[in-house]
């Protein structure tokens, strides 16, 4: 062929145009994706520009360019020597630009998702194999300037390749897509198609012109010399894209209701390639309508391939596929035929550009499909969900970007809350100095954080209840464990302390607290005024157990001010729980009053004898049970009871004079004095014998505590006595000691015979009676019938009076005599006494028989004494003796002669 | 314990049933349990703290709490568990007139009412326990005081 200089350099310059396009496909790709991929999107951009050149150099010419067989594929010119000559180095140069123009345009659509490695090897098989023969089929033998390949042959029409470059980018990329499925994220289960941003708009756009420039080239220099063709060829490009951009604005903004921008770069597109295939066979309007149409198909392709749920990343095959046909088609429907020229009609030329679409991209769309499917199979195309996740800069290349760095170690963070950790900063970075101040902020905010936990571990240690409280009493949000340990309750914050104390306090110490607490609040009163006047300052709470009891702490609690500048801000108080030594510290006060008012008691039963001592215990607690029996039993009238229970009195009187125990003595003389009282009474009601169980409980609590003593005494005991032998010993001793305490209280001198007391004689079960009753007569012996010594003397009898006792068995029981040498029975007083009382009428005051009048003397309330003291005269002396002896289903006998004796004789049936 | 506060106790639940049945209701004579103490079918147990310690109950037949069920609500014949919760309510009645009256010097717990049960009820007073029975109609209750 024969070039001019001029045509050379034209299209060197057109050459140089068109690789400029491949820059601008890079922003393009790069402002439309996300940053996480950037480096992998722009290094594709590159590698296919460089392999698409190789393997177009080695096959692809040859292919595309060489002799033809039967106008399916070119044989000749593999490795091609393009440095054998001028034109063919130009030739080659500008086509394969082309090449590579067609191989980039996968790239967009598949973006972010596919392997950098796949990627490759489609970019192979594009310029090596699907793109040569196809555009063999076209634009076979164009090198020598005569049309070789079939379609070509057949008319088919592709001025600058709007179906040999642009669609069949297009048609590959499809079928990849296919293959490797939408983006993560892109599409919902339910339908919804999620916009997914590109990283820089501004990117993109700068892309696009660089492409439009580019552009002049592509079509300009698809004339392969410089004609007059040029300069119309190249401004038609531009109206092209201008109105594909204007119409796709409008009609985007109309549709959408804003002006998308996405619309705006790929309308401009679309209307380049469009133009790209009639460019030379149109005029300036048809170009602008071809470009606003086009502009227009590529929306609607654009919207179905989304409806279909197909992820193009950057619309590219609407742009290079869809405008692409379109702009194949618009050849016939535009095109002057004088200036095709070649011989086909509308229709036939109609039929042969579709027939050019279809097979180019039956043939395009086939290959990929067949091939990348047997690929995917052995090792996917598309890269792992994480590596999409994490992006392909990452994932692929192993480069991160400062941000990325950035990024990873606040996810980090926020996910484990370790606050150590900090992000790297690059120097001299935007993305540095953010990061520096992030980790300024974490820095400090580790700082707040190991403060924080040591205040919290100090709380929660602390052995005391630590809180604050406000003006209201509430407790703030931070207090100790401890407190809860405390006052047994969780969750006290906001709560108020007032509150808390309310059902744990008496109403009086409540009521106080809240006026201390509003004085607390007083910033004008003094500390040490506040300090006396705190009512909690040792108190003791009592909390319900809900168990029908309480459970009882001591605390002390301290109140301190907290100043703001002159006012009280808030109030920390200390709860201190000193329930343990409070205890500790009353247990000891209570032993040692317990000890001084024991003492006496104590000093008074060690010189008892132990055994007699129990034998005596066991005794008083069986009278008190009596007593206590007939309170609970109810029987009889209330007099009848009042009377019952006075005997009891009356023994327990006696056994304690017995052994000297003057403070039970006392008791029961005043339980017998409470018993008159009431006798005394008109009307006795119930309540009237409240006191009496009062009384009761005393002395049980004196038995107690005298039983208390008794164990402690005995624990130091080797030996012990045996009961039995303590009894006899008891009766005697009895005896023996009523008369000696008495006699000489009265002035008198007693002795006592026991010779004839036996007292294997009496049955143990009424020995503890028997005794009763000796007690009693030996008392009244003392007091009413042993006169004093001088009295004795004057009657010549001995001085000292004697007391003899005795015990025998026999068929029908026992024989228990007691006889005292005194007066004897004084029959006078007897009668006076009894006519004085009301017992007898001074009628019958005369003819009374001594029989009548020993039996009224063993009647209650009979005494010759003067006035009741403790030892006697009361008069229930005899009466107790008869009550006694009658239980035992016993008779008494009395002998007595005047100035000589008085005998009582009990005979007693034993079974 | 002083007979004036043994009789302050008893006032409260003597006035009780009589308020409540307008039929007269009577103390009878007191008397002490050392180690046992009386329980009939119900006892409704109070605990006391502060200045005293220890508690009281009530205890009655299931005979007697049903006839003041009746005359309360109306029902005859009323089931267990409405006795249980009249015995409930009688004893939170009585806490509450204790507390009125001596709420000021001592702590009142929110009573609990046993079945049975001594040792739950023995391990609270503080002994010796005094008894008062408590007559209204036919019955007999019995209020114990056990406190120091």
């Amino acid at each position: 062929m024969d070039k001019t200089n001029v045509d050379i350099l034209w299209i060197i310059i057109a050459s140089s145009l068109v690789f400029i396009m491949q820059a601008g496909f890079s922003f393009v790709e790069s402002g439309l994706t996300r940053s996480k991929n950037s480096i992998n999107v722009a290094i594709k951009n590159l590698t296919d520009l460089g392999v698409s050149v190789t393997a177009f150099w080695i096959i692809g010419f040859a292919l595309m360019f060489g002799a033809s067989a039967s106008g399916i594929i070119g044989t000749t010119s593999f490795f091609t020597p393009f440095s054998s000559g001028v034109w063919i180095a130009a030739f080659f140069l500008f086509q394969a630009m082309f090449c590579s123009t067609s191989a980039t345009i996968v790239s967009g659509a598949v973006a972010e998702r596919m392997k950098y490695s796949s990627y490759i090897i489609s970019t192979v098989v594009i310029s090596a194999i699907i793109y040569p023969v196809s555009g063999h089929w076209a634009w076979g033998g164009a090198f020598t300037g005569v049309t070789e390949g079939w379609l070509g042959k057949m008319g088919f029409i592709d001025f600058a390749g709007s179906t040999v470059v642009h669609s069949v980018g297009g048609w590959v990329a499809l079928a990849i897509l296919f293959i490797i499925g939408p983006r993560t994220g892109r599409f919902s289960p339910d339908g919804t198609v999620n916009k997914i941003n590109g990283s820089s708009i501004p990117t993109a756009t700068v892309g696009v012109m660089l492409l439009w420039f580019g552009w002049f080239g592509f079509n300009g220099g698809s004339t392969l010399a410089m004609n007059q063709d040029v300069a119309g060829i190249i401004m038609k490009t531009v109206l092209a894209a201008s109105t594909g951009m204007v119409a796709t604005l409008i009609a985007g903004w109309a549709i959408l209701k804003y002006p998308d921008v996405n619309l705006v770069i790929n309308g401009t597109l679309a209307g380049l390639v469009a133009i790209t295939a009639p460019c030379h066979v149109v005029n300036d309007r048809e170009a602008a309508l071809i470009g606003a149409v086009g502009g227009l198909i590529m929306f609607g392709i654009s919207i179905l391939l989304q409806r279909f749920r197909i992820d193009d990343a950057v619309d590219a095959i609407p742009v290079h596929l869809g405008a692409g046909a379109w702009g194949t088609l618009s050849v016939a429907f535009f095109g002057d035929p004088a200036l095709i020229n070649n011989g086909l009609s509308f229709t036939g030329q109609l039929a042969v550009q579709a027939l050019g679409i279809v097979s180019v991209g039956a043939w395009a769309f086939g290959i990929t499909y067949i091939f990348l499917y047997v690929i995917n199979r052995l090792s996917p195309l598309r890269v792992t969900a994480d590596n999409e996740t994490s992006g392909l800069n990452v994932a692929e290349h192993g480069a991160t970007t400062e941000i990325f760095d950035l990024y990873t170690v606040m996810d980090r963070q926020s996910r484990t809350g370790d606050l150590s950790l900090r992000v790297p900063v690059e120097p001299f970075t935007e993305v540095g100095q953010i990061a520096d101040r992030y980790n300024q902020v974490i820095a400090s905010l580790e700082e707040n954080l190991v403060a924080k936990s040591d205040y919290v571990s100090i709380l929660d240690n602390v052995s005391d209840g630590l809180f604050l409280m406000n003006r209201e009493n509430i407790i703030a949000p931070h207090y100790s464990s401890s407190l809860e340990n405390i006052f047994e309750k969780t969750g006290l914050s906001g709560t108020g302390f007032d509150e808390l104390i309310k059902s744990l306090v008496s109403e009086k110490d409540y009521n106080s607290f809240l006026e201390y607490s509003a004085l607390l609040f007083d910033g004008k009163i003094s500390f040490r005024t506040l300090d006396r006047l705190n009512p909690l300052k040792k108190i003791d709470i009592h909390i319900d157990n809900r168990k029908g009891g309480f459970i009882l702490k001591h605390i002390e609690c301290s109140f301190l001010r907290i100043m703001e500048e002159d006012t009280v801000a808030r109030v920390m108080a200390i709860v201190r729980d000193v329930t343990a030594e409070t205890e500790l510290a009353s247990e000891m006060e209570k032993v040692k009053e317990r000890s001084q008012s024991e003492m006496q008691m104590f000093y008074r039963i060690l010189r008892i004898e132990p055994a007699m001592f129990i034998e005596f215990l066991a005794s008083l607690e069986d009278n008190i049970s009596r007593i206590n029996e007939i309170l609970e039993n109810e029987k009889g009238g209330l007099k009848d009871m009042l009377n019952e229970i006075y005997r009891y009195v009356h023994a327990i009187k006696g056994d304690a004079n017995l052994f000297e125990l003057d403070f039970l003595a006392r008791k029961a003389h005043n339980f017998e004095s409470r018993i008159d009282e009431l006798l005394g009474k008109e009307n006795l009601e119930n309540s009237d014998f409240l006191s009496l169980a009062v009384m009761v409980s005393e002395l049980h609590n004196t038995v107690s505590q005298m039983q208390t003593l008794i164990n402690q005494i005995l624990s130091f005991q080797k030996d012990f006595t045996a009961h039995n032998s303590g009894s006899e010993e008891l009766i005697v001793f009895s005896v023996r000691n009523m008369a000696n305490r008495i006699a000489s209280k009265a002035g008198k001198l007693i002795t006592v015979d026991s010779k004839g007391f036996e007292i294997l004689n009496i049955p143990p079960p009424i020995r503890r009676k028997v005794k009763e009753a000796l007690v009693q007569l030996t008392r009244n012996s003392v007091i009413h019938g042993i006169e004093t010594p001088d009295e004795r003397n004057s009657y010549g009898k001995n001085v000292q009076g004697k007391i003899t006792i005795a015990a025998s068995k026999n068929d029908n029981g026992v024989r228990i005599i007691y006889r005292d040498d005194g007066r004897g029975i004084d029959f006078d007083s007897l009668k006076n006494r009894a006519v004085n009382s009301g017992k007898i009428s001074r009628e019958e005051d005369s003819s009374i028989t001594r029989e009548k009048l020993i039996e009224l003397m063993f009647q209650p309330g009979f005494s010759t004494a003067e006035s009741a003291d403790l030892n006697a005269g009361r008069g229930v002396g005899m009466f107790l003796v008869r009550r006694i002896i009658s239980e035992m289903n016993g008779r008494i006998t009395v002998k007595t002669k005047k100035g000589e004796f008085c005998e009582f004789e009990f005979a007693i049936p034993v079974a | 314990m002083k007979e004036q506060e043994l009789k302050y106790f008893i006032d409260v639940v003597v006035n009780y049933f009589r308020d409540i049945s307008g039929e007269p209701s009577e103390m009878g004579i007191p008397f002490i349990k050392e180690k046992n103490t009386i329980l009939l079918d119900y006892t409704g147990l109070i605990g006391i703290s502060g200045t005293k310690k220890g508690a009281i109950y009530l205890t009655a037949s299931r005979e007697m709490l049903s006839e003041i069920t009746t005359i309360l609500l109306g029902y005859e014949n009323p089931e267990e568990e409405l006795v249980v919760d009249m015995a409930g309510e009688i004893a939170n009645t009585i806490a509450g007139n204790v507390r009125e009256n001596f709420g000021a010097s001592f702590m009142i717990s929110v009573p609990i009412i046993l079945k049975g049960c001594p040792e739950d009820v023995i391990i609270r007073m503080i002994p010796p326990i005094f008894i008062i029975p408590i007559k209204w109609r036919n019955h007999s209750a019995f209020l114990a005081v056990g406190l120091e």
